[in-house]
C-alpha cells in the first residue's frame, strides 16, 4: 500500500451531468414533441414502453433525490403534502415528488409536468400506493405491475411468478395502446431490453473494477456517474456512455489512479444517502478512508450474480436475447430478469445478507456504515439484522446512523459526522494533516 | 377510597385512566411501568372496571346487558389464548401454526389436523424487538416479534405468512431466523388481487403450500378433509355474519367489544369448537334485554386487536356497530365455494375478500365497501385506528377522509402504538361523540 496515490477527475463526469440535465429538460417538452410521458418508480420495467416509440420517463425516486438537494424547496414540498393530510413518516421520495407536484413547481423550471400515464412496479408497500396518489392528482391512467414477493433466493424463480408479471406487461401494452392510440413495435421492445441488460451489466463490470486497490471511483462519484443508467437504462446512448466509462475506469486502474490520494481503509455504505448532505461522504478522506461504494449504487443498479466459483460476478449477456422474437418472449424474459436481480425486492433476508457478505469480502471492505433511513422502509427493512450478520460472518466493524434520505428535518449532520469520526478512529485511523 | 381508585377483576387497586399516574400491578401485566394507566392486556382493561367486577361489567351494567356464559368463555379465551392453544395441543396431539396475516389460508392448515392461530401482539412495553426491527416500523410487527422473543408462543410448531406488508414481513423473517421453529412458509400472495392473472399465481402458491405441509407432516391432506375444513370455515363465517347482523339495527343485543372478541376468538380457536360456542352465543344473546345503544360508530384502519380500546369508546357512549378491520369483518366477510377445485376456490376467496390497503393498489376498491358497511349498519361516525407507521393505511387516509366527508360520515383518527394512551384517547373520543350528538340534535 502506497502512502499517496495519484488522482484525477473523471473525463466523463461532465457528460454524465449533461445527460442528466438534458433528460430532465426533455421531460418538460416531451408532450409538445408528441412523445408519451410516463411517471413511475425507477424500478418499473419501463423497457416495455420503448415499443411505443420515443418516450420520456420521469422517475419519482430520482427526481425526488434531486429536489432533496435543495432542502428549502424540499421543505416546501413536505409542508404541501402534510397539508394535504399525508403522514410525515411516509416514503421520503414520495413526499418530495408529490409535494413538488402539489406545488406545481418543477425543479428544472416551469410547472410540474403532467404525465400521459403513471406506470410503476408494485414491489414495496409504497410503490403502488404512492403512484395511485400521483395518478389521481394528475388525472392520468394508472398501470401497475405487481412483482410477487417470494422471500426466497433469486436462483429458484417460480414459473408462475414470471407468468404473472408477463401477463401484466402484455395487458399494459394493450391498455397503453388503446388509450394512446399508438401501435407497438416488438423489435423496439427487444432492442430496449437488450440495451437495458447491457447497461446494467456494464455498470456491474465498472463496479467490479473498483475491487482494485486503490479504488478508482468513490461513492460520491458513483452518485453522478450512475445517473444515465437511472434515467435511461434502455437507451443505446446509455450503453455507449458506460462502454466509454468502462474503458476509462480500466485505464485508471491500469495506471493506479485513485479516487482519493490516501487509501488506508475501504468503507462500504449501505442505504440511500441523505441527498442533501452528500459532502459528508468526503469526510472519511480526512482520515485516509474511502467509500468504495454502497450496496445501493453497486448492486441495486448493476447486474450481479454469484458465479460458479462462488464469487460475486457481473452477469453475462443472456444468450436468448440474440434469438428473441415477438413480445410474448420478450415480456417473459423481462419478467425473469427482474426476478433474478440479486437485489430484487422479494429476496429473503438470508439472500440479502449473503450478497452483502460477498461485497464485503470481494471488495476488501474494512468497515460498513448503515443508514437507517426513515425515508425508505424498503431499504431499511431488516437492516439491523443484516448488520449483525455481516459482523458475525466477516468480523468487520459496522455502525448505523439514523436519518432520512429526503427530509433534512430528520437528519442531524453534526451528530452523524461525530459518529462517523468516532467510528473511523475506532478503526485505528487518525486525521491526516492538511 | 379516592373517587378515582378502582379494584380490577384481579382484586388489585387501580387508578382510573384519566389519571396518568401510578397503578398497582395487575397479574396480567408482566412488567410494571410507573406511568401505566392500568392493565391494557386484551380484554382485561382493569383500569376502567367497576369495583369487584369482571372486565367490561361496568359497561354491561350501564347498558343493561346481562351476563352470558358463552360470551364470557369467548372473552376468557381471547385473554388466555396461549393457554388455550397449549391445552388444545396437549389434548389433540396436533400441531399449532402461527399465522402472520389474515391472508393465510387457514383452511388448508386446519385440514392437515393443525390449529392455525393468528399472531397478535401483547400490548405491553417491551425492549426485545428493538435490535431486530427498527422503531420506524409499525408497532404491531414489533409487538408480534416481541411475543416470539419473549417465548410467549413457545408452543408453536410452525409459522406461515401470506405476503401483506413489509412491516410484518420483517417480523416473519426475524422469527424464522432467530426463534427456533420446525416449519416456516411464505406464500407469495399477489397485491393486484383484482387482476385476472392473480388467481393462477395464488392457486399455485396454495398448492405448493399444501404440498409443503404434507411433506412436513408426512401425511396427505385428502380432498375430503379439505372439503370438511372449508365447510367448517364457511359455517364459522356464516355464524359471524349472523352475529354482526345483530348489530344492524337499533335495539342492540351485543356490544362492539363483544363482537370483536367473537371474531378474535375465531382466529385463535379450533373452528369446530368455536362454531359450537357461536351457536350458543347466538341462542343466548337475543334473550338479553334489548337496549338503545349509544352513537353508532364504525371502526376501521390498521390491525387492532385491543378489545380494551373498543370498550373505552363504548364506555363513553359510542356504540361500535361495524368495522373494516382484518381482526374484524374482513376476516370472515366472504365465503369459499365448496364445489369443484377447492384450492382454486380458496384462492378466489382470498382474492375477493374485502382488501387490506396493500392489496388495493389501483382502484381503492375498499372505499365503496366501507361506505356500504357504514350505510347498512347505520353508522353516524367513524373512528380510524392507525398503527403508527402503518404506511399502506396512511397512504389511503387522505382519500378515504375525503370520501367519508363527502358521504356525510364524520371521523377521527386515533394513532395507536404498542400501548395506548387511554387518557388522551378518552378526551378525543369524548369530544368526537359530543360533536356527533350536537349533529344529531340539529337533525
Amino acid at each position: 500500500m502506497k502512502d499517496r496515490y495519484p488522482t484525477r477527475p473523471f473525463e466523463l463526469w461532465q457528460k454524465a451531468k449533461e445527460l442528466r440535465l438534458k433528460s430532465y429538460r426533455d421531460i418538460v417538452s416531451a408532450r409538445d414533441e408528441g412523445k408519451l410521458l410516463f411517471v413511475g418508480q425507477r424500478g418499473a420495467p419501463y423497457e416495455l414502453l420503448s415499443g411505443f416509440g420515443d418516450f420520456k420517463f420521469l422517475a419519482i425516486n430520482d427526481y425526488a433525490a434531486s429536489v432533496a438537494n435543495f432542502p428549502d424547496l424540499a421543505l416546501e414540498c413536505f409542508q404541501a403534502l402534510e397539508g394535504a393530510g399525508y403522514a410525515r413518516d411516509l416514503c421520503g421520495y414520495f413526499r418530495t415528488f408529490s409535494g413538488s407536484m402539489l406545488l406545481d413547481k418543477y425543479l428544472f423550471g416551469g410547472k410540474f409536468p403532467r404525465a400521459d400515464f403513471v406506470f410503476t412496479q408494485v414491489a414495496c408497500d409504497t410503490n403502488g400506493k404512492a403512484c395511485k396518489v400521483i395518478a389521481d392528482h394528475m388525472g392520468a391512467p394508472y398501470i401497475s405491475v405487481d412483482i410477487p414477493i417470494c422471500l426466497s433466493d433469486n436462483t429458484n424463480i417460480r414459473a408462475r411468478c414470471v407468468e404473472y408479471i408477463a401477463q401484466q406487461l402484455l395487458d399494459a401494452i394493450d391498455c397503453i395502446s388503446r388509450r394512446s392510440g399508438r401501435g407497438f413495435d416488438d423489435n423496439k421492445l427487444i432492442e430496449s431490453i437488450a440495451n437495458s441488460c447491457r447497461s446494467q451489466i456494464l455498470w456491474a463490470e465498472i463496479m467490479e473494477l473498483n475491487q482494485a486497490i486503490p479504488a478508482t471511483m468513490d461513492m460520491k462519484a458513483q452518485f453522478s456517474l450512475f445517473m444515465p443508467l437511472i434515467l435511461g437504462r434502455h437507451l443505446r446512448e446509455t450503453v455507449e456512455f458506460y462502454s466509454e466509462l468502462k474503458a476509462e475506469v480500466q485505464e485508471r486502474v491500469r495506471q493506479g489512479i485513485a479516487a482519493t490520494p490516501v487509501e488506508k481503509c475501504r468503507l462500504l455504505y449501505d442505504g440511500v444517502p441523505p441527498w442533501f448532505s452528500l459532502h459528508l461522504f468526503r469526510l472519511p478522506q480526512r482520515y485516509g478512508a474511502v467509500y468504495i461504494g454502497s450496496y445501493y449504487t453497486m448492486c441495486q443498479f448493476g447486474a450481479f450474480a454469484e458465479g460458479p466459483d462462488g464469487r460475486y460476478r457481473p452477469k453475462t449477456m443472456p444468450e436468448e436475447l440474440r434469438s428473441m422474437k415477438g413480445r410474448e418472449e420478450a415480456v417473459r424474459f423481462l419478467a425473469r430478469w427482474f426476478l433474478e436481480q440479486d437485489t430484487a425486492w422479494g429476496v429473503s433476508l438470508k439472500a440479502r445478507c449473503s450478497s452483502r457478505v460477498h461485497v464485503v469480502k470481494e471488495w476488501h471492505i474494512n468497515g460498513v456504515v448503515f443508514h437507517l433511513n426513515r425515508g425508505c422502509e424498503q431499504q431499511s427493512a431488516n437492516l439491523l439484522e443484516i448488520k449483525q450478520a455481516i459482523t458475525e460472518v466477516t468480523g468487520i466493524p459496522t455502525i448505523v446512523h439514523e436519518g432520512n434520505s429526503s427530509d433534512s428535518r430528520e437528519f442531524s449532520e453534526t451528530e452523524t459526522a461525530d459518529r462517523l469520526e468516532s467510528f473511523l478512529e475506532s478503526l485505528g485511523l487518525i486525521k491526516l494533516n492538511d | 377510597m379516592q373517587d378515582n381508585l378502582r379494584l380490577s377483576h384481579k382484586g388489585e387497586l387501580h387508578l382510573e385512566p384519566d389519571y396518568p399516574v401510578f397503578s398497582w400491578q395487575c397479574s396480567c401485566v408482566e412488567k410494571v411501568s410507573a406511568f401505566k394507566f392500568g392493565c391494557y392486556r386484551n380484554g382485561c382493561l382493569s383500569g376502567i372496571d367497576a369495583i369487584g367486577s369482571e372486565p367490561g361489567d361496568s359497561l354491561r351494567e350501564n347498558n343493561s346487558m346481562t351476563d352470558i356464559s358463552s360470551l364470557n368463555r369467548i372473552g376468557t379465551i381471547v385473554k388466555e389464548r396461549h393457554e388455550y392453544a397449549s391445552q388444545w395441543k396437549a389434548r389433540s396431539g396436533g400441531k399449532v401454526i402461527g399465522c402472520f396475516c389474515s391472508y393465510v389460508p387457514e383452511e388448508i392448515i386446519y385440514a392437515a389436523g393443525m390449529l392455525p392461530v393468528r399472531m397478535l401482539g401483547g400490548h405491553q412495553p417491551q425492549d426485545v424487538s428493538e435490535s431486530h426491527i427498527a422503531g420506524m416500523y409499525c408497532s404491531f410487527c414489533r409487538d408480534v416479534l416481541a411475543q416470539g422473543l419473549l417465548r410467549n408462543y413457545s408452543y408453536l410448531d410452525g409459522i406461515v405468512m401470506s405476503n401483506s406488508c413489509i412491516h410484518l414481513r420483517q417480523a416473519f423473517e426475524s422469527w424464522r431466523s432467530y426463534i427456533p421453529i420446525s416449519f416456516d412458509y411464505f406464500i407469495a400472495m399477489p397485491c393486484r388481487v383484482a387482476a385476472p392473472w392473480a388467481k393462477p399465481l395464488l392457486q399455485g402458491e396454495l398448492q405448493d403450500f399444501q404440498a409443503a405441509l404434507e411433506s412436513w407432516t408426512g401425511k396427505r391432506i385428502s380432498f375430503a378433509a379439505l372439503a370438511r375444513s372449508v365447510q367448517l370455515y364457511n359455517t364459522n363465517r356464516a355464524l359471524l355474519h349472523q352475529v354482526y347482523e345483530l348489530r344492524k339495527n337499533n335495539g342492540l343485543y351485543l356490544t362492539g367489544a363483544e363482537a370483536m372478541q367473537l371474531v378474535l376468538s375465531s382466529m385463535l380457536m379450533d373452528k369446530a369448537e368455536h362454531n359450537q360456542l357461536l351457536e350458543q352465543c347466538l341462542a343466548d344473546i337475543p334473550k338479553r334485554q334489548e337496549r338503545i345503544g349509544g352513537i353508532r360508530l364504525m371502526v376501521l384502519g390498521s390491525e387492532n386487536d385491543d378489545v380494551g380500546l373498543i370498550q373505552l369508546i363504548e364506555s363513553m357512549g359510542g356504540e361500535i356497530v361495524i368495522d373494516d378491520l382484518c381482526t374484524g369483518s374482513r376476516y370472515f366477510w366472504n365465503q369459499a365455494s365448496v364445489d369443484g377445485d377447492l384450492i382454486g376456490n380458496l384462492a378466489q376467496r382470498y382474492l375477493e375478500r374485502p382488501p387490506c390497503p396493500t392489496k388495493d393498489v389501483e382502484e381503492h376498491l375498499r372505499f365503496q365497501h366501507i361506505l356500504n358497511l357504514a350505510q347498512s349498519y347505520q353508522a353516524t361516525g367513524a373512528i380510524i385506528l392507525l398503527q403508527k407507521f402503518c404506511h399502506p393505511h396512511e397512504f389511503d387516509y387522505p382519500a378515504l377522509a375525503r370520501i367519508l366527508r363527502d358521504n356525510g360520515l364524520p371521523h377521527i383518527v386515533l394513532e395507536m402504538d404498542i400501548t395506548i394512551p387511554y387518557g388522551q384517547f378518552r378526551t378525543r373520543v369524548e369530544a368526537f361523540l359530543e360533536m356527533l350528538r350536537k349533529d344529531e340534535d340539529r337533525i
